[in-house]
């Protein structure tokens, strides 16, 4: 957790908020295991993957609610449905994000 | 949430395992704890009735490296281990361990170069290494602790760096041994240390010639060679082949015993 927390303080010096999102569970073939970090500030920034670059995008939607009331969210990330817009791991298999404020 | 977070900077300055218990669904959600190598509470807190079996539990995942959501009743725990980074140690300052050595950063290795040649053993070569010892192996090895983290990589050439590297990992509990050399050396260093008494195991441990088969030619293709070896024994895992023309996950689920599936 050393890089995670050397970007949270860069990040905190900076004077913004910060999300930290961890995949908790992984079942099936996902790309990043259990541990993995994604951070988002509330500048924008962002630092680490949880997938790969699959649900990225949705977790940091997801970051910015967890950064303004500060709020944790558990957030179920399965395989993608036909419509190729939908958020979902192309690869297979199912996460689980926790998102919180640090 | 700022305790939490000094105890964790405090395990990793003190480069010492530990683990973080974070409640991820049920009652309690959001509340965690930071515990120490023997379970104990550093920081935070969690439920009474579950911290002890989270402690036990947690003492087990840390034992193998490992981060794992646990059920407890109709709480989920994600038990996330906090390791030390493993060690790299490079001897032998040459045109390998440039690229050997910020590669191993990359990809996650703390790595210390030692070279007695002051103008091998430079930080101009090496602007970015955690430490460099300008000095024969012996001083590094009285210093460091050669345990399950420590990866000792040889690229010297030279027995007189070799030997007490060698003697001093014969009977250390390191994860990885490996020294540069070609396959005439290695048989021969073999056939030296059977003559002074290594068992055929103990000369067996020993990754030499260093490296995977990839046919690399330059020195940061051996740098590759020899960190893809070093992964694959750190997670005892894979083939060294390519994935194509293989069966089975391409990710394996290390340890899943320990889960609750």
């Amino acid at each position: 957790m050393r890089e995670e927390l050397e970007t949270y303080r860069a990040w905190t010096d900076a004077g913004k908020r910060v999300a930290v999102a961890t995949v908790v569970n992984v079942k099936g073939s996902a790309p990043r295991s259990e541990g993995s970090k994604f951070m988002v500030s509330d500048a924008g920034d962002m630092a680490g993957s949880v997938s790969g670059g699959c649900v990225e995008n949705d977790v940091a939607l997801h970051a910015q609610d967890v950064i303004a009331p500060g709020e944790p969210k558990l957030v179920t990330y399965g395989i993608a449905d036909e419509d190729a817009f939908e958020v979902g791991l192309t690869c297979g298999g199912t996460i689980q994000v926790y998102i919180e404020k640090w | 949430m700022a305790d939490v977070i000094d105890a964790i900077s405090g395990l990793n300055d003190a480069e010492k395992l530990g683990a973080v218990a974070t409640i991820v669904d049920g009652p309690g959600f959001g509340n965690k704890a930071v515990l120490d190598a023997a379970g104990v509470v550093l920081a935070g807190s969690l439920p009474d009735n579950v911290i002890s079996d989270v402690s036990a539990d947690a003492v087990e995942l840390m034992r193998n490296e490992q981060s794992r959501t646990l059920a407890y009743g109709e709480r989920s725990v994600f038990i996330e281990t906090v390791a030390p980074q493993p060690i790299m140690l490079l001897f032998g300052a040459g045109h390998i361990a440039q690229p050997l050595s910020v590669m191993a950063q990359v990809v996650g290795f703390r790595v210390i170069v030692a070279d007695a040649r002051a103008t091998w053993a430079t930080p101009e070569r090496f602007p970015a290494v955690d430490r460099l010892v300008v000095g024969w192996p012996d001083v590094v090895l009285e210093e460091i602790e050669l345990d399950s983290r420590t990866y000792v990589v040889m690229l010297s050439h030279d027995r007189r760096f070799e030997d007490p590297v060698l003697a001093a990992v014969r009977s250390a509990p390191v994860a990885y041994v490996g020294a540069l050399g070609s396959r005439r050396t290695s048989r021969e260093r073999g056939e030296r240390l059977s003559g002074e008494g290594w068992s055929s195991e103990e000369i067996e441990r020993l990754h030499a010639p260093i490296g995977i088969d990839i046919g690399a030619e330059t020195p940061a293709e051996i740098a590759v060679s020899i960190l893809g070896e070093i992964t694959r024994v750190r997670y005892g895992a894979g083939s060294g082949l390519s994935l194509r023309g293989q069966a089975g996950r391409i990710h394996p689920q290390r340890g899943v015993e320990a889960g609750t599936e």
